[in-house]
């Protein structure tokens, strides 16, 4: 029986933390929920399985030193936890970037000439 | 660098996680809350917005999993949670824990105390560098292959050439004592003399300084052993190359040898100097102790055998070959003649001991997780893996395992040194023993494979058997199943504690048997004095002098001397060849030896102070020698000479004197000593058996001889402490202990074990009872289901004694293990026992009210 295809992008792995670096590195500090929102907007559809996805990544990148966290409030005067990149980050971005590039480009002229 | 940070971080975490779980929690708190206002925003009702913001988000519990596997590692968080769950049972139980922590605590102590001496026996290497390729050179007689020690000196000159299958050959040689005064009085260094070769031989390298050469001075050449470094000379730097004198003898100090070192020799295995001796000689007609060879590169034991066996047939005179043989030897035959095996038995005692606690300990815990059963089947209905429910009791035993084995090591170290003391030095040599880092490993390491094989594997094969059955058919009663794992384990520890006591008993019996052999003399009451006084041409007059003062002591009932005794380990003072070939000793003593020892004349009569004046060459003979000398003749009146022109008159005959366990030749000659007499042991027999008479004896012995330095002490001490005795002992006392404790252990297994029979199927017997069986009868049956595990154990460990009684035979002293009345009294012994501790628990079956029971169920 064939499923139904889903509407959701499927990520591969690894590419969630290189997609949240690159956010935090355009947007400026965002909690997660900004950043959640920000993405899906960025996608035209749901991007994850739901927005609680993105904590692991965010403890991912935080313990490596690429992004720090910080409690502020946002401009409806609620507590959130407000993420941004760290300098480690941005040389982070340019290096992962970059290997996602090269990867990317490999993938894409191997369809090439597969089709 | 980024991920080293993270995995640092990620271990912090797993440490202590409750910080970051309240971040986590309120993260998400606030995620939701700008989730919801969102959605009112966009027109949703406050409730409506609450529950799609909580499906936007996901899974609360869900998001905190992946946080906690993001920031830390949940192996270890799950291992933390169990290790602190095993801990927190181990509390609640604590009196149960407290036993198995004292009964792997006692295994484990048994065991590293053993294996402190056993270490150096069986498992070390020896201190030398590449020890297999080093042989120990002896004579082997061809007819009973019994080893000599002493090798013909032309034989090393022989194999001192180049040869293909030997690259060096050394010789060690005992050396004279070297007095030297400290403040505690005269006290005499050890010396030996080696050949330059010798430690090349052992591949010992100097730790200060050089070893010896061919082109350095003989007798005077020295190297200091590293204890007499430090001790006489203060541990100086300068003192290698220099001349230097110890007591009178001048030595030149070559180098200092490495600590620890001890030599493959009985005699001077760690002697203080060590002088240069001469290289055998091709001509020399005298023999050599202990020789030792290296085999060449790439040669085999057997090639070097086999060279040597053609050099010694071509290269020696066919009279010295006719009978004996050189046979090269491993160095640990000679380091450790009579260890090895009593090292192997008490090990492998001991290891039997420890296996038995954890068999013990198994059945403890079939009682403490009588429960647990329940709670794994819950689990394991909730889809726990087996790993999740295995974990916990893991940790449980390996934190008793470890609290016992660890509380083991402290315990050996601190009873180690006054063990030891018990121990025949004889079982160790010169070997270093203790209680060291290593034997501390290894006995942890022992603690924990055998808690884990013979504690864990029953334990959790119990455990999930109980379980599974819950799971499936939700029953609530287990009865049986517990009972089913506890029969072998009680069958197990009953089978162990046979052999034990199979060991204790023989080796009881031999010593008992050992003490009942007729000595021929009497040493009870007997006051042994051993008189420092130089030898000189009066010495006898003196002594005798001496003994008529001491006989006429309130408490002597008699006295006299002698310069040997039995029992001391010393040559006689001079021998002949009586008919046959025969030797005969012939020891000296001074009149009253055989009233003061109690040593019976069979025939004609004793030596009196009179012969020592008018008949100094009047002799006694024991009945052995009398018949080696004279044959059928009467030996009264007969001559013998010493073959150095003295000859003897027989004027009385005594009852054999046995020189030592074993000795099955005990043909002495007894004379005055005259001009012979070089040293010399008073004994004086006394009318009581008080340490204050020894002292009174001093005091006589110092107001009749001022100068003379004497010490008294009983004669059964010194001949109860000789190997012969102290090695049997040692033994049969270990033994003892051991099957003592473990009949305890073995005992409170049943206890246990039957306790939880008659706890599980209380329903059972209080139906039993309702319908109709007597109190007496419920014990029966019970008696009877606890006995039959009792029975297997028993059948088998007493089959088991079969094997064991051959390794008692090849390893123990003298042991008999024919005969089924070893057999019977260990079957009794244990049985017993068993009888005992099923009774105990089985009586709260007669006990029982059924309609309480019932009412309760």
């Amino acid at each position: 029986m064939a499923s139904k295809p889903s509407r959701k992008v499927e990520l591969l792995q690894g590419t969630l933390d290189l997609i949240v670096l690159q956010a935090l590195a355009t947007m400026g500090p965002q909690h997660a929920y900004g950043l959640a929102a920000r993405l899906e907007q960025v996608a035209e559809h749901p991007l994850l399985l739901n927005q609680g996805t993105l904590y692991p990544a965010l403890v991912r990148l935080e313990q490596k030193g690429w992004i720090k966290g910080s409690w502020q409030k946002t401009e409806n005067n609620r507590d959130a936890k407000y993420y941004a990149i760290t300098k480690d980050g941005q040389a982070a971005v340019a290096t992962q970037s970059e290997r996602w590039y090269r990867l990317a480009n490999l993938v894409d002229k191997l369809f090439l000439k597969e089709s | 660098m980024a991920r080293l940070r993270r995995l640092l971080l990620r271990l912090v975490h797993a440490v202590r996680p409750s910080h970051a779980e309240a971040e986590v929690q309120r993260e998400l708190a606030a995620h939701l809350a700008l989730l919801e206002d969102d959605f009112q925003r966009k027109g949703m009702t406050p409730s409506d917005a609450r529950t799609a913001a909580r499906k936007t988000l996901g899974g609360a519990d869900q998001i905190r999993l992946a946080h906690r596997d993001a920031r830390a590692f949940r192996w270890m968080d799950e291992l933390r949670v169990d290790l602190r769950d095993a801990l927190r049972t181990l509390v609640r139980h604590r009196r149960s824990t407290a036993i198995a922590v004292l009964v792997l605590t006692m295994a484990g102590a048994v065991n590293a105390v053993t294996l402190g001496v056993a270490d150096a026996v069986l498992f070390r290497s020896l201190p030398y560098r590449d020890p297999s390729s080093i042989r120990v050179l002896q004579m082997r007689s061809a007819k009973t292959g019994q080893r000599y020690t002493r090798v013909p000196e032309n034989l090393l000159a022989l194999l001192g050439t180049p040869h293909e299958a030997f690259s060096a050959v050394g010789v060690l040689d005992d050396g004279p004592r070297i007095t030297i005064a400290t403040a505690d009085g005269p006290r005499g260094v050890a010396t030996a003399s080696a050949t330059a070769t010798y430690f090349e031989v052992l591949g010992v390298r100097p730790y200060r300084g050089r070893l010896l050469s061919q082109q350095d001075v003989v007798g005077r050449t020295a190297l200091l052993s590293h204890d007499a470094w430090l001790t006489y000379f203060g541990g100086g730097e300068s003192i290698v190359g220099q001349s230097v004198t110890l007591g009178n003898t001048p030595l030149d100090v070559a180098g200092v040898l490495p600590p620890g070192l001890f030599l493959p020799a009985i005699f001077g295995a760690k002697p203080a100097v060590i002088t240069l001796a001469p290289a055998p000689k091709s001509t020399g007609k005298g023999g050599v102790f202990y020789p030792v060879v290296r085999l060449a590169h790439g040669i085999s034991v057997e090639r070097a055998q086999a060279a040597l066996d053609s050099l010694a047939l071509a290269g020696l005179p066919e009279a010295d070959t006719r009978d004996v043989l050189p046979v090269l030897d491993p160095p640990e035959t000679v380091l450790f003649r009579a260890g090895r095996p009593i090292m192997q038995a008490l090990m492998l005692a001991s290891l039997v001991f420890l296996v038995l606690a954890s068999v013990n300990l198994a059945s403890l815990l079939l009682v403490r997780n009588r429960d647990r059963a329940r709670d794994v089947a819950v689990r394991l209905a909730l889809g726990a893996s087996r790993t999740r429910i295995i974990r916990p009791l893991f940790f449980e035993l390996i934190t008793t395992s470890v609290a016992g084995a660890g509380s083991a090591v402290l315990v050996a170290k601190l009873v180690f040194p006054s063990l030891l003391k018990q121990v025949p030095g004889v079982a160790y040599g010169s070997a270093p023993v203790g209680i060291d880092l290593r034997v501390a490993l290894i006995t942890l390491g022992l603690g924990l494979v055998t808690t884990l094989v013979f504690s864990f594997l029953p334990t959790w094969h119990g455990v999930m058997r109980d379980a599974q059955p819950l799971v499936l058919t939700g029953a609530g009663s287990h009865s049986g199943r517990g009972w089913k794992l506890g029969r072998p384990l009680v069958a197990v520890q009953v089978a162990l504690t046979v052999l034990l006591v199979f060991g204790a008993t023989v080796t009881g019996r031999a010593f008992v048997d050992l003490l009942q052999t007729p000595l021929g003399f009497d040493p009870q009451q007997v006051a042994r004095l051993s008189v420092g006084w130089a030898p000189g041409p009066n010495f006898q007059e003196q002594s005798m002098r001496l003994l008529t003062t001491i006989s006429r002591l309130p408490d002597v009932s008699a006295a006299g001397a002698a310069s040997q005794m039995p029992f001391d380990g010393s040559a006689p003072d001079d021998g002949l060849r009586g008919t046959g070939g025969a030797r005969v000793g012939i020891r000296y003593v001074l009149p009253g030896f055989f009233e003061a020892a109690r040593i019976p004349i069979v025939r004609g009569r004793t030596l009196t102070p009179e012969d020592a004046q008018s008949d100094p060459d009047a002799a006694v003979l024991s009945a052995s020698a009398a018949r080696v000398l004279f044959g059928d003749r009467d030996p009264l009146g007969g001559t013998f000479d010493n073959g150095r022109g003295r000859t003897f008159h027989v004027v009385g005959v005594s009852s054999d004197i046995l020189q030592g366990i074993g000795d099955d030749s005990p043909a002495q000659a007894l004379a005055i000593p005259g001009r012979d007499l070089r040293r010399l042991t008073l004994l004086v027999r006394l009318r009581t058996n008080r340490d204050s008479s020894l002292r009174s004896l001093e005091q006589a012995v110092k107001s009749a001889s001022p100068t003379t330095r004497t010490t008294a002490s009983w004669w059964t001490d010194g001949i109860f402490n000789v190997t012969d005795y102290r090695n049997p002992r040692f033994q049969t006392t270990v033994l003892s202990v051991l099957s003592a404790v473990a009949l305890l252990l073995t005992a409170f297994g049943i206890v246990g074990v039957v306790g939880f029979l008659v706890a599980s199927r209380t329903r059972e017997l209080a139906i039993r009872a309702a319908i109709g069986a007597t109190g007496s009868s419920l014990i029966a049956m019970v008696i009877r289901q606890g006995l039959a595990p009792v029975g297997v154990g028993l059948v088998i460990g007493l089959l088991a004694t079969r094997w064991a009684a051959r390794l008692a035979e090849a390893q123990l002293f003298k042991v008999d293990t024919t005969g089924f009345s070893a057999i019977i009294a260990t079957a009794a012994v244990v049985l017993a026992a068993a009888l005992v501790s099923t009774y105990l628990p089985s009586r709260r079956a007669g006990r029982l009210n059924p309609a309480d029971v019932l009412r309760v169920d």
